[in-house]
């Protein structure tokens, strides 16, 4: 039930000051929501550009990380070539075996099909049965990949990269691994060297 | 009148909470995207340093200034032998200013090479 009063005042309609009030408030509102949906779609636009560059630096953090777990196994020896990289590495064990850390194969390769760099992951029993491993994307739209190797080897015993690493003895590794790869829209090919801690020849 | 103003103070309340939420999450961005790409232009100079250094035997300091996507970052990199035989050690730090601060970013690797000079 209104009031006298309110029901007065509802058939009256706004007051001149209560218009004029609204239309110079209402600009101002508009203007405030209006410059903060604009500043909202321009981080996101700038989000979107910048994604990929992330990705490509997250990918090489990862790889660094995996490379710098890389042990020195004889029966499971380094492997490099210009296209792939295979290599023994501390591993998440299989849960038939229990939870826990074991030794196993890490491969990076690129798949030109599908134009990304993967990672797989096989354990002892995989590898004794000569099964695939299991495979994870690192990184997609790259255009090309190719792998070289920091070597101090001898007859030479010079330091210098070369495209495949043959190691002198099983359980050899080499100095560091360079990844160099283009991606689709990057103007020019990344050059990412990785350290390996435990690289070169046993004396 | 008191509900309108009172409407009208809420709404750009609101909106400058969101327009701050905005600009920190633009400056959260910022530095995580510099501090990443420097992180690892940092370990790349580091791994080119410690190649001249196994080549060459390489040392001493060096120091320029890079320019990446519209932002200059200074840098300086030493390379020096430790008291420990045979070790040596290569820093890297780089600054740059984020949104009006200063920001610093420091790498350090250690390089094993033998001195053959001073004996088995």
């Amino acid at each position: 039930m209104f009031t006298k009063k309110t029901s007065r005042r509802a058939r009256r309609g706004f007051s001149l000051l209560e218009l004029l009030l609204v239309m110079s408030l209402a600009p101002i509102v508009f203007f405030v929501v209006y410059s903060n949906f604009a500043m909202g779609v321009r981080l996101w636009q700038r989000l979107q550009i910048a994604t990929p560059e992330e990705d490509r630096a997250i990918f090489l953090i990862k790889a660094r990380r995996d490379f710098q777990n890389m042990r020195r196994f004889s029966s499971l020896p380094f492997q490099g070539s210009v296209e792939e990289v295979a290599y023994a590495s501390s591993i998440e064990a299989p849960s038939a075996l229990g939870l826990g850390r074991g030794i196993g194969q890490v491969r990076y390769y690129f798949d030109d099909s599908s134009g990304a760099i993967f990672r797989e992951v096989r354990d002892y029993s995989r590898l004794y049965e000569d099964k695939d491993g299991v495979r994870t994307l690192l990184l997609k739209g790259v255009r090309s990949f190719s792998l070289a190797y920091l070597v101090k080897e001898p007859p030479s015993s010079e330091y210098e990269w070369k495209e495949e690493y043959l190691p002198e003895k099983p359980s050899s590794l080499p100095m560091a691994v360079r990844l160099t790869y283009e991606t689709d829209g990057a103007s020019q090919p990344v050059e990412q060297t990785l350290i390996i801690g435990a690289g070169g020849a046993l004396s | 009148m008191i509900e309108l103003l009172l409407t009208v103070v809420f709404v750009l309340m609101g909106s400058q909470m969101i327009q701050g939420g905005f600009l920190r999450a633009a400056d959260v961005f910022g530095r995580y995207s510099s501090t990443l790409k420097m992180m690892l232009w940092a370990e790349e100079q580091n791994a080119r340093a410690r190649e001249a250094l196994l080549k060459d035997g390489s040392e001493g300091s060096t120091g320029g200034t890079l320019a990446l996507d519209g932002r200059e970052y200074s840098w300086e990199q030493t390379a020096q032998m430790l008291p420990e035989r045979n070790l040596h050690a290569i820093r890297l730090s780089v600054a740059w200013a984020e949104s009006g601060r200063p920001q610093t970013l420091q790498k350090e690797i250690y390089v094993y090479k033998k001195d053959l000079s001073q004996g088995p």
